[in-house]
């Protein structure tokens, strides 16, 4: 039994000694060929297919990437329409243009020029860095202005509720106010956030882009910690509800009219 | 002759006339009376006052809670999945 754990082990070892050295040994080969690579002809050729091979590589992960996402938005049940569309064009477009890229880096004929092609497979899509949470980012701040809409329905019948079963007391009163409070916070968090996320273009400042997609983020959680907050809220005046004996009808209508 | 079976014709096509009229109504009044009776049943109806309205609108809050939660679970897992490294390890 141990030495079946020791082989398990070493087999593991070894694989992953393989999977650490492919990536730098394909870093190499694209980055900068080395010297004694440029000393012949047949080395040269090595050189450019290995670096066109890394990079074709690059752009179909990139391509998978884009068809994930495509996949993500149409399955989406809180994208809004005008964000679905713009998401959609803009993966469209990115889709064609790495297509393109690709057939370019196959038929170039230096290492130099397949570079700049990875150059701009990174720099000009940005697929990883921006395009990946702009979908991500745009589903949950709709999905959370949903949340919002959602959670002030539900103040408004629970309001009613309370008012009907006798009146509001100062404890229910204070948990409305909170979550009020809250639905106001996430909605200001949000404001503005999938206007901003959406404008972002892709450039070779991967720190500003960075920076850009970060502060969305933080927006965006800020926000659903509000919106939990107000859940919270919520379910608490709902148990009180509950547990609220209903009064007449008559007193009933008057308590509901007076609160609206 | 000609104008007994030219009345017997036209007095039929009246009758057809009628009768399709009658059955258009009789559909017309089916469909709204759904439409009536699934508004009813409606969450919304809540804001009518009394405690016989109360549980329609306290399900109503269930309901919405349950959309809340749903809301905010795929929220939380977008935002996790944004914050993600990207997959071939070049920060790009």
């Amino acid at each position: 039994m141990k030495a079946l754990v020791r082989i398990s082990a070493m087999a593991a070892g070894a694989a992953l000694a393989l999977v650490a050295a492919l990536p730098a040994q394909a870093d190499s080969s694209s980055a900068s060929p080395s010297p004694s690579a440029a000393s012949g002809k047949g080395a040269a050729k090595d050189s450019l297919s290995a670096a066109q091979a890394l990079v074709t590589s690059r752009i179909d992960g990139r391509l998978s990437t884009l068809q994930a996402l495509t996949t993500s938005i149409n399955s989406s049940k809180y994208l809004a329409s005008a964000d679905k569309t713009t998401l959609a064009n803009q993966i469209g477009s990115d889709t064609s243009g790495l297509t393109a890229l690709k057939s370019k880096v196959a038929s170039e004929t230096t290492v130099a020029a397949v570079r700049t092609d990875a150059v701009a497979m990174v720099d000009d899509y940005r697929v990883y860095l921006l395009m990946a949470p702009q979908v991500r980012l745009s589903d949950a701040l709709d999905a959370e202005a949903a949340a919002a809409t959602t959670l002030q329905n539900a103040y408004t019948k629970l309001s009613t509720l309370l008012s009907q079963n006798g009146g509001i007391t100062s404890a229910e009163q204070s948990e409305l106010s909170d979550m009020q409070a809250q639905i106001n916070a996430a909605k200001s968090a949000d404001n503005g956030q999938i206007a901003t996320l959406l404008g972002l273009k892709p450039g070779p400042d991967a720190s500003s882009l960075t920076g850009s997609v970060k502060a969305v983020s933080a927006a965006a959680k800020s926000a659903r910690g509000d919106l939990v907050k107000a859940r919270a809220d919520a379910k608490q005046l709902r148990s009180a509800v509950k547990s609220a004996k209903p009064s007449s009808p008559a007193a009933s209508a008057s308590a509901s009219s007076s609160a609206s | 002759m000609i104008k007994t079976v030219g009345t017997a014709v036209v007095g039929a096509l009246l009758c057809a006339a009628l009768l399709a009229g009658c059955g258009e109504k009789a559909a017309a009044a089916g469909g709204s009376g759904a439409g009536g009776a699934q508004s009813t049943s409606s969450p919304t109806a809540a804001g009518n006052p009394g405690a016989a309205n109360e549980p329609s609108g306290a399900a109503a809050v269930d309901s919405e809670l349950n959309s809340v939660d749903q809301q905010l679970g795929a929220a939380g897992s977008d935002v996790a999945k944004a914050t993600q490294s990207p997959s071939d390890g070049d920060g790009s």
